[in-house]
């Protein structure tokens, strides 16, 4: 039996490159293999996602340095630096050495020395480019290497280890005598499993619409080509598995390009810097998960097979010839309307969690985006019965639409989904947007960490060169030897009068609001002293100071001019200053003055890198769906053309003008397709609405640009594919067609 | 030219919708004879011919062939019987587009599981028998009406069935071509004992065979013709 179901087969593959004459054989050929190679790339791609993330995460946790004591390992001060350079994320550690026996960092040789950096290849190559002109203030340091691969995340991070002299009195410092934590297990959860699913589906359906598209085209001359097996004794179960051959040779040639175009994705892959993955992807990270990916590229080739058969459903293939069932039973509506019920219905269920990740409603969206490929036959078969009689190229299509919805249906459903998933992530994009600041305008809040009273006085005098910001304010944090802490406010007389009255003031003057210190009492720069008790910065209060009844920054607080801390050898004191209204090139400038002493936090310079990823992969996604649907319906209108020729050519033999069949055919386009665009939006616009205004509860916005511009795209492939179909129409409205075999 | 019935079909009857297409046909058919249906288009002729060769299942009567019920058959039995003992040859339309001249004769040999080089050295040799070595290499739409016709005759030789049947097979042929069609299909299926059931209303046709019979209105009669 293996032998017939073998040889059957075989048959099959060998008809699939002849059928219908070889170059619509090829062309065939050619469209299932593009559709199934799409396929097999975003399955390799979304199988690929659990290993990126557990080799990032394996990278991550390599590099994370871990305290404690290790014997034998002098420790290593180690600051982290999380920054930005034209929102690019920059990151790294400031490293101060306590001893020759250095805990040794992944892909790294010699950790830097005071003045001295080593840098990863991306942020050395930035520093080395023009566009890196305005970093490289902030690296004035000996680069004495680069990091390797096994220190990086990805191959485009910027990242760095800076040699620190005084990173053992920052705030915030860790004492390290290892690097290499445990890697947390960073597989998919649940949700983020999902959501790749959710993806991944979203992306099939239309690659899938296109495969079954694509095996249906010159499926008139196969179905007479598989009666004439019948009339010769092949059974009705041959026939299937021929059938079955002809698409399983597209799909092993699909299986083919998909590989192909996975190792082209894979090898681009690190030329590919997005938020979400900050640093980009190394090429070796990106392998897929065989246990997912093995089963579903089996199944592809089965599922172009099964849909090769299952086309068949409708068709009796008998020895005389093909019956099609004709018997049209009118669509339902009530089980269409379960699923965007049941979605809606999980989505009110989330009301008040204010939590868009619930799976409730992740769900919920699944299912009323599912909603619309299930709905939009039964609305293409009603909207087609509702249209009556006009012109003759009207007529036709109406007449044509009436007679066979369903292809029409399954053509745009792909098409739809997209577009409503696409409305809906744009609205909450908008929404998202319409909360930040204007943009090109940044809110800078600058905080500048000084060990020395004249860094901090050359940090104020910088700033005051800067436009635009308010006035600088530098505060510390005193400890008593009893364990008290007191808040210190520093600054010129002029700068503490606005904290707190002042009847006179002279430099060298200490005023106490509150404060729990005696005079010449000693006291240490809180935060700097977890580090090194015996490196704290510390500071004998002066004998004679001023009592005052409070302070504005603090219920307890020391007021301080400079003269009277020029005592101290060394402080813990953090100036900070805030630029309301910031460019991008005076946000760089902030950084370059702070340097790795400080932080520099802006808000509006850069849009989120999520929702940045996420419209990336939408406005891709969209346009590779919108192609896709573009060549089904070319697909289809072109096997409609060869299907009707001989009609057709009677047409015109009856004074049928050509005008008026390509009209037809472009309404016959048009319509499903306006009505696509139409459930698409609405169901984009209903998604916005139960996500934004009852799950958390924000005003909607309707992002009009967007709704336009996918309409108007959806308007130009229609009338795109018309125009590609014209020269078809032309030959196949010549008379010669009314020629008898 | 008379051996054992082969086939035999009594008071078979077949409607499509309202429409009667057969009212109690019967006919037999023996070993290597030849049988001409003949009469007026519409009077069931093809019907009577589809339903002997199994292809049509009777609405009632029976139809047996080598003392089978036919319509007790499944579909896959039918389908090897098409295979194995009944060769076809059709008006046109018969012959798969897509293959070679050569692979539509081994066609039915492939399907009933003769490997590859055995059937296509069979339909070699068969299309030599028949002259037609030249086309082997070519598709249907590159040789002639008539040559095309041969080929299917060919095809259904190849197997060396116990019936051939014919539903106008010189239909689309000029009479030359015709004529050449025919003498093959006899001559060929005499040689191999293969009984012909041949569908015409062309008397020219028709004095190929061995014994005619008129169908009128869903009902055969015996012509007493004398060759």
């Amino acid at each position: 039996m293996i032998r017939r179901w073998t040889a059957d087969l075989a048959l099959g593959l060998r008809l699939a490159l002849r059928g219908g004459g070889a170059r619509t054989a090829l062309v065939r050929l050619a469209l299932t293999a593009t559709g199934v190679g799409l396929g097999v790339l975003v399955l390799l791609t979304a199988t690929s996602l659990p290993h990126m993330l557990g080799a990032r995460g394996e990278r991550a946790a390599a590099r994370t340095p871990v305290a404690g004591d290790v014997r034998g390992v002098d420790p290593l001060y180690l600051l982290l630096r999380d920054d930005e350079f034209r929102g690019r994320g920059l990151q790294g550690y400031l490293v101060q050495a306590t001893g020759p026996r250095q805990p040794a960092a992944p892909g790294v040789e010699r950790l830097p020395g005071p003045g001295e950096a080593v840098l990863s290849p991306a942020l050395a190559a930035l520093l080395q480019s023009p566009d890196g002109e305005l970093l490289r203030p902030r690296f004035p340091q000996r680069l004495i290497g680069t990091i390797g691969d096994a220190g990086l995340t990805g191959p485009n991070e910027l990242f760095f280890y800076v040699g620190s002299g005084m990173a053992a009195v920052q705030p915030e410092v860790s004492a390290v005598s290892r690097f290499g934590a445990e890697p947390r297990d960073r597989g998919l959860d649940p949700l983020e499993l999902l959501l790749v699913v959710i993806g991944a589906t979203t992306c099939l359906v239309p690659v899938f619409v296109f495969v079954v598209t694509s095996t249906r085209l010159a499926a008139a001359s196969r179905d007479r080509r598989l009666a004439a097996l019948r009339l010769v004794g092949a059974d009705r179960g041959q026939v299937r598995r021929i059938a079955a051959g002809e698409a399983l040779l597209a799909s092993l040639a699909g299986l083919v390009v998909g590989g192909v175009l996975f190792l082209l994705v894979r090898a681009l892959v690190p030329r590919i810097t997005v938020s979400a993955f900050r640093g980009g992807i190394f090429t070796a990270d990106v392998v897929p998960d065989w246990r997912l990916g093995v089963p579903a590229l089996l199944a592809l080739p089965l599922l172009a097979c099964a849909a090769a058969v299952f086309a068949l459903r409708r068709v009796v293939i008998e020895p005389l010839g093909v019956v099609r069932r004709g018997t049209q039973v009118r669509r339902k509506l009530w089980w269409r309307l379960l699923p965007v019920l049941a979605g809606g219905a999980l989505l009110l269920s989330a009301l008040g969690t204010e939590d868009p990740r619930d799976p409730a409603v992740v769900a919920g969206v699944v299912l009323v985006l599912a909603a619309v490929p299930v709905v939009l036959p039964w609305l293409v078969e009603r909207f087609a019965g509702l249209l009556r009689g006009g012109s003759p190229a009207w007529l036709l299509a109406v007449r044509r639409l009436q007679l066979d919805s369903a292809t029409a249906a399954r053509l745009v459903s792909g098409i739809a989904v997209v577009l409503a998933g696409s409305i809906a992530l744009q609205g909450i994009y908008a929404r998202a947007e319409s909360d930040r600041p204007p943009s090109g305008e940044a809110r800078v809040l600058a905080t500048y960490f000084a060990t020395h009273l004249a860094d901090t006085q050359a940090f104020t005098a910088a700033f005051g060169t800067l436009p635009a910001h308010e006035p600088v304010r530098t505060l510390g944090r005193l400890e008593t030897a009893a364990g008290e802490q007191t808040a210190l406010v520093f600054g010129t007389c002029a700068e503490l009068r606005a904290r707190a009255e002042l009847t006179e003031c002279r430099d060298g003057d200490v005023y106490a609001a509150g404060a729990p210190v005696r005079p010449g009492e000693q006291v240490w720069f809180a935060g700097t002293r977890r580090a090194d008790p015996a490196a704290a910065p510390q500071w004998t209060v002066p004998d004679r100071f001023h009592r005052v009844p409070r302070a504005l920054d603090a219920p307890s607080a020391l007021l301080v001019t400079p003269a009277a801390l020029a005592t101290a050898t060394s402080v813990g004191l953090a100036s900070s200053t805030t630029i309301p209204a910031a460019g991008p090139e005076l946000v760089e400038r902030v950084r370059n003055l702070v340097g790795f002493d400080g932080t520099v936090y802006s808000l509006g310079t850069e849009r989120d890198g999520t929702y940045a990823l996420i419209t990336r992969v939408l406005s891709i996604g969209s346009i590779l769906v919108l192609l896709l649907a573009a060549g089904s319906l070319l697909i289809a209108a072109w096997e409609q053309l060869r299907e009707r020729r001989r009609s057709l050519a009677t047409l015109m033999a009856n004074g049928v003008g050509r005008g008026v069949l390509a009209r037809s055919l472009l309404w016959q386009l048009a319509i499903p397709v306006a009505l696509a665009v139409a459930v698409a939006v609405l169901a984009g616009l209903g998604l916005d609405w139960l996500l934004l205004t009852l799950v958390v509860h924000r005003q909607m916005v309707v992002d009009l640009p967007t709704i336009g511009i996918l309409t108007a795209t959806a308007a130009a492939a229609v009338l795109l594919v018309t125009a590609a179909t014209l020269p078809a129409l032309w030959r196949t409205t010549s008379l010669e067609q009314l020629r008898e075999e | 030219m008379t051996g054992d019935v082969l086939l035999e079909a009594d008071g078979v009857g077949k409607a499509y919708g309202p429409t009667e297409a057969l009212a109690g046909a019967s006919l037999r058919v023996r070993a290597g004879e030849v049988v001409a249906l003949m009469g007026p288009s519409g009077a069931g002729k093809s019907t009577l011919l589809h339903c002997l060769a199994g292809i049509v299942r009777p609405d009632s009567g029976t139809v047996r062939y080598r003392g089978a019920d036919l319509a007790t058959l499944s579909d896959r039995a039918r389908s090897a019987l098409r295979r194995t003992d009944f060769g076809f040859v059709f008006q046109f339309g018969q012959l798969v587009p897509e293959l070679t001249c050569l692979e539509n004769v081994a066609l039915p040999l492939r399907l009933n599981g003769a490997r590859g080089r055995a059937a296509a050295q069979r339909a070699r040799t068969m299309l030599a028998d028949l002259g037609l070595e030249d086309v082997a290499g070519k598709r249907p739409g590159e040789v002639s009406g008539g040559q095309g016709q041969r080929v299917a005759v060919a095809r259904a030789l190849v197997t060396a069935p116990s019936v051939v049947f014919a539903d106008e097979p010189t239909g689309a042929l000029d009479s030359l071509n015709g004529e050449q069609v025919m003498q093959l299909l006899t001559t060929a299926a005499r040689e191999r004992d293969a009984a012909i059931v041949l569908v015409t209303h062309e008397p020219r046709v028709a004095a190929y065979s061995d014994r005619e019979v008129v169908v009128r209105d869903g009902r055969t009669r015996e012509l007493e013709v004398t060759r």
